[in-house]
């Protein structure tokens, strides 16, 4: 073969005839620049992929006719259906932007579900603190007490971070623990509904001029939909029109720019964190008035973790936010559905676990492509041997390929017999 | 196979080591590379030579597997030839150093050179390796400590390191990408002998440069690139430097940049007194620099990269605090205020990480251009809405940037990731003169510039004094330094140790060479050849 070439490195060609391996390795990936319509696409397939297997899964499992039907008709069609989903996505709008926003400037912020939980603690002291006030001061002084107790809560990891430089992801995460036992504290005290002892763990109801109106639409929608995707119009907005967006995107991109371009960077960090944690903490006060209307150890739902999911699915885009979050609320209700005849919530969780992390890869494989190799009619040239991937070396746009074959000649060699045939 | 035009004057395929026919690579509507004959012969120096934008690097990244050709053959040592990535093509060995040089700054040298290769032992310990490396260090007439880390290494150095590893995994043909540019006039020296020494022992060389001098010293033959076609190629013995040039530009270069003398103003653009400024590992880089730039000069600050022109740079555009001292620009005391305040006090900045501190490659053109405009008064007028940007009028000003840069796009919409370096350097020019309405720290300015481009950014900054700027322009290049400078300042660890006043008495390139290396002045008094202790 080629004369320079180390003869060990020579890979055996498996169970492929030569002729076919020559075929093959006419092609090869070629990493290249990636839209993000290319993106988009490569996510919607990877959701169908998933959801496809949710499906086969079902229907195998789940003996009863028409399951499909059932589930489709029970969530998007019947009134409780639909107000499940908007209750369900209500929260993840804002869980996920208060990971998305961090991001963009390099930060990942995994205390959505402290923040959650820390803006509706204060939201409800604040409504037990002044209950005579009137029904709209009141909702919005709980809106208010919430993104101020979700921002609170970020503070000492914000400080950690830019003064000392420690990880915000073990700090926020640790917060979350913590404030599971705060909201303990105040529902098994002063906030205890009734004299129960032992029983659930709950607090007193908020007053009835602190529930959030229902719009007069298919029985009466949570109207916390309204205010979410009011947020999420705002913030994408200023993040992709105004000069405190741009200048997000520049710390975003690292610590020598950010310096160069004059940017300040722990005001920056300080403001998108704030932020996140603000709308967090919001999320947690719309669940509170719009739909459980007391205090609970449960009234994330774990929505605050989920944020994570649907902001890695949207990529840094604020629209596909939205989109993400009603995708997994359509999961999650459908899932509750299922539950009903037997399949466990962990599956569900095990759907939005492949969702993520086959969305993730696909994303990452749809920058290589699939091109025919110039001059690759002659086949099975003496040039193509072994494995080995390219790497990028130039600062732009890197531009990298892996010979088909030899993606094909790994998995033919380490088949199930190890590539030693029957 | 016929070739239809001939290149290599003699038919004997053997002779040659690389040979190109029609090879072609286009980027969208870009046609990159278009139709190149190229060969290169055994036992030469092929230089080439091209403007920013001509394709070079994109040539060069097929042969070394890193872009496949749209179309085209190529043949390597009389095969065919068609690597589909770097491993491949350094399995019939083939490498290609790269401007960056994809180093592992924490790990040794030793690990350095085996890591990734497959030809590595598969287990070894560091002494194992650190013997190994040695072996190939000293077959190869290197000075360099297998063990010692890359990140203490200087660039000229660490560019040794990345030669090497491409030798050890068997390259007989090295491409070099521009190795020069990042290079001290004495490492340049050094990778010149280098290279001879390489070629002696049978290595072809491809050697990519923008400085025709280079080409003149090292090269046996050159090939000219134009627009993505290949103009000429010629032996080195039947051009010079004009000729060259005139291949490359298509037309006769100008007359050379000759700065005029004008009577630099009395205002004080921007001072420094007594700054130290230390860097990012805490040790002092700077020490007790003083200097005052007045509207309407240039000073020209020579010396070895690492003697601390960086961080004085730095410091000078705020973008780096000082330990002690004071800075002033234009009358105004800004020590301790931040790089907006300068910007917003007319400071432009062409710093030297072009690439990773000037441009977000991944953004837009668009973006990137109004970094600084953002906070000028009568540009953020136009360009904004209250706190939102008008990104129709952000659109127009990327254009004009473009159009006074000479950018080869003129498109706002594309990344500053997919321009060609000297490309990149164009944009980052035009739009630091344009925020420079006082002083501009220039660092390298003309670094990856071909000549032309080079010769009109000079012609750019002298018009940018005649207009009343102060640019204090720091570079290794003499030539720059001594054609646009009015007064030349020479730094080393740390200090100034020199001032001349380059209208009436220019110093002498000996001189300053000498100042430069750290010879004292009274070490100059003497016609002794000074203390250098050059490897
Ligand atoms: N990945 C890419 N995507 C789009 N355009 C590209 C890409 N790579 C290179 N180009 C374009 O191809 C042309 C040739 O680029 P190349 O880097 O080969 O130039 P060069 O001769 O090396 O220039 P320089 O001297 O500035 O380094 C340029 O116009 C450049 O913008
Ligand atoms: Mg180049």
């Amino acid at each position: 073969m080629s004369s320079s070439a180390q003869p060990s490195a020579q890979p055996s060609t498996g169970r492929l005839t030569p002729r076919l391996r020559g075929w093959i390795s006419g092609w090869m990936l070629e990493r290249g620049p990636t839209s993000v319509t290319r993106d988009w696409i490569l996510r919607l397939v990877a959701i169908i992929v998933v959801l496809s297997v949710a499906v086969v899964y079902i229907v195998a499992t789940v003996h009863v006719p028409d399951i499909l039907g059932l589930v489709f008709r029970g969530t998007f069609t019947t009134e409780p259906g639909i107000q499940e989903l908007v209750v369900l996505a209500t929260p993840f709008f804002l869980t996920a932007l208060a990971v998305s926003i961090p991001l963009r400037v390099g930060l990942w912020n995994i205390g959505g579900e402290g923040q959650f939980f820390a803006g509706a603690w204060l939201a409800t002291g604040f409504s037990f603190w002044l209950p005579h006030l009137p029904g709209p001061l009141m909702i919005i002084g709980m809106l208010v007490a919430g993104a101020v107790g979700g921002a609170v809560w970020a503070v000492i990891p914000l400080l950690a971070k830019i003064y000392l430089n420690v990880n915000e992801i073990i700090t926020t995460l640790m917060l979350n623990l913590i404030v599971v036992y705060w909201v303990a504290y105040w529902l098994t005290g002063a906030w205890r509904y009734g004299f129960s002892q032992g029983g659930t763990i709950e607090s007193k109801f908020i007053p009835s001029q602190a529930h959030l109106p229902l719009l007069p639409f298919q029985g009466g929608i949570d109207s916390g939909i309204l205010v979410a995707v009011g947020l999420l119009a705002v913030v994408g907005f200023v993040l992709h029109y105004s000069v405190a967006g741009y200048r997000s995107r520049i710390v975003g991109s690292g610590p020598d720019v950010a310096a160069f371009a004059g940017v300040r960077v722990r005001r920056t960090i300080a403001v998108s964190l704030l932020l996140a944690a603000a709308l967090a903490g919001v999320a947690g006060v719309l669940q509170l008035t719009g739909n459980s209307y007391q205090l609970t150890p449960g009234l994330s739902n774990n929505t605050g973790y989920l944020g994570i999911a649907v902001a890695v699915l949207a990529g840094d885009s604020v629209i596909g936010v939205g989109v993400m979050s009603c995708l997994l609320a359509v999961i999650m209700s459908a899932g509750q559905i299922v539950q009903v005849y037997g399949v466990s919530s962990e599956d569900v969780f095990i759907i939005i676990g492949l969702l993520l992390l086959l969305s993730t890869v696909a994303t990452r494989l749809g920058q290589y492509r699939l091109v025919r190799r110039p001059g690759a009619a002659r086949v099975g040239s003496s040039t193509l041997a072994g494995a080995g991937g390219g790497r990028s070396l130039e600062a732009r746009e890197p531009t990298t390929r892996v010979g088909v074959s030899e993606v094909v000649s790994l998995v033919v060699e380490t088949g199930p017999d190890g590539g030693q045939g029957a | 196979m016929q070739p239809d035009r001939s290149v290599g004057d003699e038919p004997d395929v053997p002779e040659l080591k690389l040979r190109l026919r029609d090879v072609r690579k286009s980027f969208g509507p870009l046609r990159a590379v278009d139709g190149v004959d190229f060969d290169c012969r055994i036992g030469e120096v092929h230089s080439i030579l091209g403007e920013n934008g001509a394709g070079k690097s994109t040539l060069m990244n097929i042969v070394a597997g890193v872009l496949s050709p749209d179309s085209g053959e190529m043949w390597l040592d009389g095969e065919p030839y068609e690597p589909t990535s770097p491993k491949r093509a350094m399995r019939r060995g083939v490498g290609m150093v790269h401007q960056n040089y994809q180093l592992v700054p924490r790990l040794s040298v030793a690990e350095n050179l085996f890591l990734g290769w497959e030809g590595a032992p598969r287990v070894a310990s560091l002494e194992k390796l650190a013997a190994i490396a040695e072996v190939a260090i000293e077959k190869h007439g290197f000075h360099m400590k297998p063990l010692a880390k890359v990140r203490e290494l200087s660039v000229g150095e660490q560019q040794r390191v990345a030669i090497l590893r491409a030798l050890v995994r068997g390259a007989s043909l090295l491409i070099l990408d521009e190795p020069t540019a990042t290079l001290t006039p004495q490492e340049c020296d050094s990778l010149f002998a280098i290279m001879r020494r390489l070629v002696g022992d049978g290595h072809v060389l491809i050697f990519i440069t923008h400085k025709l001098r280079e080409v003149m010293a090292v090269s046996s033959r050159v090939t000219v690139l134009r627009a993505g076609a290949r103009v000429a190629t010629l032996p080195i013995a039947e051009c010079d430097e004009r000729t060259l040039a005139k291949e490359m530009l298509g037309h006769d270069v100008d007359s050379p940049v000759k700065s005029s003398r004008v009577r630099r103003y009395k205002e004080v653009a921007l001072s420094l007194r007594g700054g130290t400024v230390v860097d990012g590992r805490g040790s002092r880089v700077v020490s007790d620099v003083s200097l005052e730039l007045r509207a309407r000069e240039i000073v020209g600050i020579a010396g070895v990269s690492g003697n601390g022109q960086r961080e004085l740079s730095e410091a000078a555009a705020g973008v780096r605090p000082l330990r002690t001292g004071r800075i002033e620009v234009g009358g105004v005391d800004l020590t301790g205020r931040g790089a907006a305040d300068f910007i917003r006090a007319g400071v432009g900045y062409i710093p030297e990480d072009r690439l990773t501190a000037g441009m977000v490659l991944r953004e837009s053109i668009a973006r990137n251009s109004i970094m600084k405009a953002l906070y000028l008064d009568s540009d953020r007028k136009t360009l904004t809405r209250g706190p939102f940007l008008k990104l129709g009028e952000v659109q127009r000003f990327a254009r004009q940037l473009l159009d006074q840069g000479q950018v080869s796009t003129r498109d706002p919409k594309v990344t500053v990731g997919s321009l060609s370096g000297g490309n990149i350097q164009r944009l980052l020019i035009a739009r630091e003169l344009r925020a420079a309405t006082r002083a501009l720290i220039a660092v390298h300015p003309t670094r990856g510039l071909d000549v032309g481009a080079m010769e009109r950014a000079w012609r750019i900054f002298l018009a940018a004094r005649d207009a009343g700027v102060g640019i204090l322009l720091i570079s290794e290049d003499l030539d720059e330094v001594l054609t646009l400078s009015d007064r030349v300042l020479v730094m080393y660890a740390g200090r100034i140790v020199g001032e001349f006043d380059n209208r009436e008495s220019p110093p002498s390139r000996e001189h300053l060479g000498l100042l430069m290396g750290g010879a004292t002045a009274a070490e100059l008094e003497r016609p002794a050849v000074g203390s250098e202790a050059g490897r």
